[in-house]
């Protein structure tokens, strides 16, 4: 390339920088899925084998009913080819959980040395008896240091097995035993383990008895090799009667134990007898004399309580003598009394009354006194009266006869004057002095008159008073007298008081005296009281002796019942425990006659869950990895076309102006092929890289739910395939730009250079309905654009649609694989629990064991794997063989039909196993036990079933090919509504011949944490179908833009408002996507069905089903991807400038 | 006043450390009902003066007022609407929308303003009734100018502006399409702006204005335009 054209070269990435990330990263992503895919399981494989490796997990383990001794290992341990060999010993217990009253099985196991090691996780290693190494997947960190202790309710025999009865958590670990979360089952508790402890040997008290011996081979072999298949069937055809051997060697010496037990038993209970026999006659005899002496000792008591009682009767006549001499005296008490009051009250009477007699006639006399005085005072006033009258009437006549001198006088005088006058008539002054004496005269006249009044007056007065004086003096008398008649009554009333007096004092000497007798009388009485009582507490004190002598007796008694009793008890225990030694000693017989030959097994690895489960859950990955990838590939090769092309016809001048100035095709073209190789190149390796690591991790942290044996995956790097992911992406995409520049570089330079014409509008069909005339030219320009650009469409349909159909086929994994547990145990194997039987039940063995529990309901039946040839394929598959009908317990459906139960000769089988070996009804199929019996059958029914392959036959079918129906080895029971299922098993475990129970809950809830780890896979699905729409839609909308920028630039110019602008932009992008939905649900249904077929767990039939909310759920997300797109690409038209419309055409 | 006013205008475009005037103390009047040619050698700041009138552009400094309002106060969405309301564009290359008819391509313009004349007549009235169900690249240049013609006059715009509405087409067909613009302003007395940068055009122009180095050099009006049939260049 000539530097100009690589300057330029990098100018055109620099310049696109948007659209060179696009195409690197749809290829990153597509090639780092692909890479990452490929690789998960082989990294999850390679996880597994560094910890298998590193904890040198058994390759055999040898098990028998009785045991190994220390010997036996040894002997193990020198078969050629095998590492090592070490006995373990093992031991189910309950352990009281702490907190609460429940009780948890858990397996204790001796602590291995060379095969199996626990990992230490954290703290440190047991080193004596009553210290464990504790499960980190049950208990945390904050545990160490805890103590467990045994529970109560574990039978004896187990707890006599173990040296402590508590254990002290000292760290914790990890197991190969137990790689995933399953613990397995257990006879004792629930049925189930919840977890285990290894604990040093010294905690088994076992004398040295092994549970099982393991085995590790030589060469460390990878696991599920062909190599190590082989290796192990060899050594298991070394193994088998080495173990037989060491088993039957095993079963002799435990059987010789237990006779020799059982003879030393019935010595010691012959010895017994004997022992018992003389010690009951013994005690019989001893009891007798005991209760002979009791008897007289009450003969000696009951005389003596009759004296006692004849005693007692004097007494009380006594004391009733002395009762009655109190009964009187009292008596004579309460008399006298009554008669002392009654005089009293008398003698007070009288004196009141002479008293108030007194009172009166002394009020009397100071009455009349007080009358004498006022008459007195009376008459005294009447005297003083007297004599005033009489002055006065003496100074009246005194003025009388002064006045009528006067008279006289005057009158002489007046008669010398009228002779005067007569006289001289004339003389004035004698007629003034007639005049004076004239009115003279007058005056003493009338003087004279009111003197003669006053007197007469004085003298009414005078008689007045005289008649007053004369009452007063009679009054006077009759006073004096009643005076006299009071003060001889108040004489009289004094002497009577008198006598009243002595009559009292009398009264009292008499009764003094009759006091002083009654005195007398009681004290009598109290001297005779007090003798009495002596007498009383003499015979009191007597009674007491006879009462604790009889309390004795009756102690003497009881005790003597006791003893009889006991000593009987005693007897009657010692004749019980000779019963039941003698029934043991028929027991031990019994068994001994029964003691089955050791049964010896020969177990790898396959019979460890978690080791059989790995490569199957891992395959799920592998499924997976099939499909999405080569949709990614397909998708990034699209991406890429539809980039390059655009990017092709950009520079379509460009193009012609090289080629007109000579330069030639392969310069040229070398510019775009560059550029998309280098995506592709860097993509890729970025991608592979990220994606060997990072989906690795994701999906070994979604694993880590069921398999926590390292929290670290092993990451592998794959180079081979690496390579030919980057090769083949790397060509695909300079294929694809070659394509694209090819068509271009043939044109010739005069073509190039001419604009390209725009391409024209084109009438559609579509607007012959006369709904096309009301559309707004809006939406007219939207449906025509998505049908003008045929490439886009085509583009955003697939990019849009593949994304959908992901999000649908995520979604719908999800929904076939979870719901995957709940409907086989919902809806086809419906029974509560599985029981498996050692032993073929008789008729007799179904009665009892059904009598165990009784409210359950029970199906007995003949279940066992066999191998089934058909159509030239073998399958290993659960023969069920029973009467008449599974129904209740195995539903026989295809869809919502009822598939029946087969007829004689013919059989119902699974769809899976019909799909396998591609089998339909008709078909003829063989089945062969592992004894190489042959069932011959005509395929009569294929009914729905997810979990493991079925062939059902009757019993009928069985007994006609075999001559014998097959034994009855399996229970298939269902509990009682409303009893817990759990309850049911333990009481199940318990019963005869069973060997295991499997619970369907517990299996539910196992294949159920197994599939959640899917839900890690779906969201790197869905995450990946996100980025994979974001960068179609983004890269598809882009192009849209940047091939319309005039017409946007003219829409605004003709002055469109933003949100119009985007209107007419993104309602084809909108619609578009739409239609992509609509293809993409369809697509993801097909899809889905093809993954679903991809993912192949063995026994597993996934039957592909997608709910409603799926479809709903990636038709919103898809939409709302667009709608991001479609917002970020908002920001872009914004940006579009206006002078771009007035630009000429390129 | 007049209908047209520009004062004293200037405009600086700053990209990056480039300080680039593309217009300085531009200042011009237009009457309403006049044919106005702005004509100008290459980079003269025809365009420049152009966006700013159509208001697909800001200004630095001065004032444009149209018809009393001052356009250059708006803001983005006040000039979306102005450019919607009162502006017809005429482009140089059409700009027709290819995936319409040529009346939808007029219906466009006209269904989104309050105004508008009837999509059928204008169309008519350009002289392309026969042609209104085709599709831009069924039509020649000359028509499909017609029609970004009809477009512009639908909404019944203040004004009217071409931007080198010739300058992709032949001569012939060139006069044909100045004589539709000059006798539709006689017709219906828009106001008509016609940027070019051929002098000859000023002939026909009421007003020209002429444009060098990023200003108004000289406005003249003419007394007597001449019908553009009898222009030659």
């Amino acid at each position: 390339m000539v530097g100009v054209m690589r300057r330029e070269l990098r100018r055109s990435i620099r310049w696109s920088m948007g659209r060179y990330l696009a195409i690197l990263a749809i290829i990153a992503l597509g090639s780092g899925f692909l890479a990452g895919l490929n690789v998960t399981k082989s990294a999850m494989l390679a996880t597994a084998q560094d910890y298998i490796d590193g904890q040198a997990m058994f390759d055999f383990r040898i098990m028998n009913t009785y045991g190994y001794t220390q010997a036996d290992v040894e002997a193990l341990g020198l078969v050629e080819g095998i590492r090592a060999a070490e006995g373990v010993i093992t031991l189910d217990v309950l352990l009281q959980a702490p907190d609460s009253e429940d009780e948890v099985a858990v397996r204790l196991m001796s602590l291995p040395e060379t095969v199996s090691l626990p990992k230490l996780q954290s703290g440190r290693m047991p080193q004596r008896a009553g210290e464990c190494l504790a499960d980190g997947y049950y208990y945390t960190d904050e545990d160490i240091g805890t103590t467990l202790h045994l529970a109560g309710s574990n039978d004896s025999d187990t707890l006599e097995q173990l040296t402590v009865e508590e254990l002290t958590i000292v760290g914790l670990c990890s197991s190969p035993m137990y790689m995933n979360f399953e613990r397995g089952s257990t006879t004792v508790g629930k049925g189930s383990l919840a977890t285990f402890l290894y604990v040093p040997e010294t905690t088994f008290d076992l004398d040295g008895v092994y549970t099982e011996i393991q085995l590790k081979l030589d060469q460390d072999y990878t696991m599920y090799s062909p190599a190590y298949e082989q290796a192990l069937e060899e050594k298991t055809d070394v193994l088998e009667p080495l173990a037989e051997a060491l088993a039957q060697a095993r079963y002799d010496t435990v059987l010789q134990e237990a006779r020799d037990a059982l003879a030393d038993g019935q010595a010691e209970y012959d010895q017994g007898l004997a022992e018992y026999r003389q010690e009951r006659a013994d005690a019989l005899a001893q009891l007798d004399d005991a209760q002979a002496e009791l008897d007289e000792a009450q003969a000696e008591l009951d005389s003596q309580t009759e004296t006692l009682e004849s005693s007692e009767a004097a007494l009380a006549a006594a004391q009733a003598q002395i009762d009655a001499g109190k009964e009187e005296l009292a008596q004579g008490r309460v008399q006298l009394l009554e008669e002392k009051s009654a005089t009293y009250q008398t003698l007070a009477d009288n004196q009141a009354q002479l008293t108030e007699q007194r009172t009166q006639a002394t009020q009397g006399l100071q009455q009349v006194e007080d009358g004498l005085q006022q008459v007195e005072d009376g008459l005294t006033q009447v005297e003083d009266g007297l004599a005033q009258i009489e002055d006065g009437l003496a100074q009246l006549e005194q003025g009388l006869s002064l006045a009528q001198l006067g008279l006289e006088a005057a009158q002489n005088l007046l008669a010398a004057v009228e002779s005067g006058l007569a006289e001289n008539p004339e003389d004035e002054s004698l007629l003034a002095a007639k005049t004076e004496l004239e009115t003279q005269i007058a005056n003493l006249e009338s003087q004279i008159g009111d003197l003669e009044a006053q007197k007469s007056q004085a003298l009414a007065q005078q008689a007045e008073l005289e008649t007053t004086q004369a009452e007063l003096t009679g009054q006077k008398t009759q006073l004096e007298a009643t005076q006299a008649e009071l003060n001889a009554g108040l004489t009289q009333i004094e002497d009577g008081l008198a006598q009243l007096e002595s009559a009292r004092l009398q009264a009292e000497d008499e009764f003094a005296a009759a006091e002083a007798t009654l005195e007398a009388n009681q004290l009598t009485l109290e001297n005779s009281q007090a003798e009495l009582d002596s007498n009383r507490a003499t015979l009191e004190s007597g009674r007491q002796e006879l009462e604790s002598g009889r309390q004795e007796l009756a102690d003497a008694q009881a005790q003597f019942d006791q003893e009889k009793a006991d000593a009987l008890a005693q007897l009657d225990d010692a004749q019980a425990e000779l019963d039941a030694a003698k029934a043991e000693l028929e027991e031990g017989e019994a068994e001994l006659a029964d003691m089955e030959p050791a049964d010896a097994y020969v177990l790898d690895r396959s019979t460890n869950v978690a080791y059989a489960c790995l490569e199957s859950d891992a395959d799920i990955v592998t499924g997976v990895s099939r499909v999405f990838p080569v949709f990614f590939f397909a998708v990034a090769a699209l991406v890429c076309l539809t980039t390059m092309s655009k990017m092709v016809d950009e520079e379509r001048t460009q193009i012609g102006v090289l080629k007109a100035l000579g330069y030639g095709p392969g310069t040229i073209s070398a510019k775009y092929l560059f550029y998309s190789g280098s995506a592709a190149l860097v993509g890729c390796l970025v991608g592979v890289s990220l994606g060997m690591v990072l989906l690795p991790m994701v999906i070994w942290q979604g694993y880590s739910i069921m398999y926590n044996f390292s929290s670290t995956v092993h990451l592998v790097f794959d180079w081979r395939l690496s390579l030919l992911i980057v090769a083949s992406f790397t060509l695909v995409m300079l294929a694809v730009t070659w394509l694209c520049c090819n068509k271009s570089l043939r044109e010739v330079p005069a073509e190039l250079i001419r604009p390209k014409s725009p391409k024209a509008g084109k009438r559609l069909l579509l607007e012959r309905l006369p709904l096309w005339k009301h559309l707004g030219f809006l939406r007219k320009v939207a449906v025509r654009n998505i049908f003008r650009y045929k490439k886009r469409l085509v583009m955003m349909l697939v990019g849009v649609g593949g994304c959908t159909a992901l999000v649908v086929t995520g979604f719908g994994v999800q929904d076939t694989i979870t719901n995957i547990a709940q409907i086989q145990y919902a809806e086809v194997t419906v029974y509560d629990m599985a029981v498996t039987f050692g032993e073929p039940q008789s008729q007799q063995d179904q009665a009892q064991f059904q009598a165990a529990i009784p409210d359950a309901t029970t199906l007995f039946l003949h279940e066992s794997s066999v191998d089934l040839t058909a159509n030239g394929g073998i399958k290993s598959v659960y023969l069920l063989a029973t009467e008449d009908s599974l129904e209740g317990y195995v539903q026989l459906r295809s869809g919502d039909d009822p598939v029946p139960f087969p007829g004689v000769g013919e059989t119902v089988i699974n769809n899976g196993l019909a799909k396998n070996l591609e089998l339909s009804v008709g078909d003829t199929v063989t089945l062969r036990t592992p004894d190489m019996e042959e069932l011959t059958l005509t395929v009569s029914g294929i009914f729905d079933n997810n979990v493991y392959h079925y062939a059902v036959v009757s019993q009928e079918t069985v007994r006609q090919q075999w001559g014998h129906g097959a034994e009855v080895n399996t229970a298939y029971v269902n509990a009682a509504e409303g009893t817990d299922v759990h309850q049911v098993s333990a009481t199940v475990s318990g019963q005869k011949d069973v060997l295991n129970v499997t619970v369907s809950e517990d299996m539910a809830t196992r294949v159920g944490n197994m599939l959640d780890s899917m839900d890690y896979i779906v969201a790197t699905i869905i995450l990946c179908a996100a980025a994979l729409a974001f960068i179609v839609v983004y890269n598809l909308t882009n192009i849209n833009i940047t091939e319309r920028i005039r017409e946007i630039a003219t829409l605004k110019v003709l002055g469109f408002y933003p949100r119009e602008t985007a209107a007419y932009v993104f309602r084809e992008g909108f619609a578009l996507t739409g239609m992509g939905c609509v293809l993409g649900l369809a697509a993801g249904k097909l899809l889905h069905a093809f993954v679903i077929s991809q993912i192949r767990v063995d026994m597993v039939y996934f039957n592909p089903r997608i709910t409603w909310p799926s479809y709903l759920y990636s038709v919103i997300l898809t939409f709302l991807f667009a709608a991001l797109v479609d917002l970020l690409l908002y920001f872009k038209l914004e940006r579009i400038n206006m002078a771009e419309a007035l630009k000429s055409v390129e | 006043m007049a209908f047209v006013e520009f004062q004293h205008v200037g405009k600086i475009y700053n990209s990056g450390e480039v300080r680039v005037q593309a217009l300085h103390d531009a200042s011009f009047q237009v009457e309403k009902g006049e044919l106005c040619v702005i004509v100008g050698p290459s980079g003269a700041g025809k365009t420049t003066l152009l966006n700013i009138l159509g208001g697909m552009d800001t200004l630095s400094e001065g004032k444009v007022l149209l018809d009393g309002t001052e356009i250059s106060a708006f803001n983005r969405r006040q000039l979306t609407t102005y450019r919607r309301q009162d502006v017809g564009f005429v482009f140089q290359f059409y700009n027709l929308i290819q995936n319409l008819t040529a009346l939808e391509n007029v219906e466009m313009a006209s269904q989104i303003c309050k105004t508008p004349l009837k999509p059928e007549k204008v169309l008519a009235d350009v002289g392309l009734a026969q042609r209104a169900k085709n599709f831009p690249a069924q039509l020649s240049g000359g028509e499909q100018q017609r029609v970004a013609i009809a477009r512009a006059l639908a909404k019944n715009p203040k004004l009217l502006l071409c931007d080198e509405p010739t300058g992709a087409l032949d001569y012939n067909t060139g006069k044909a399409i100045l004589t539709l613009l000059q006798d539709t302003g006689r017709q219906t007395g828009m106001t008509i702006i016609i940027i070019t940068h051929n002098s000859a055009l000023t002939a026909m122009a009421d007003r020209v204005i002429r444009v060098r180095n990023g200003t108004v050099v000289s406005t003249a009006v003419n007394p007597k335009p001449k019908p553009v049939s009898e222009i030659e260049w």
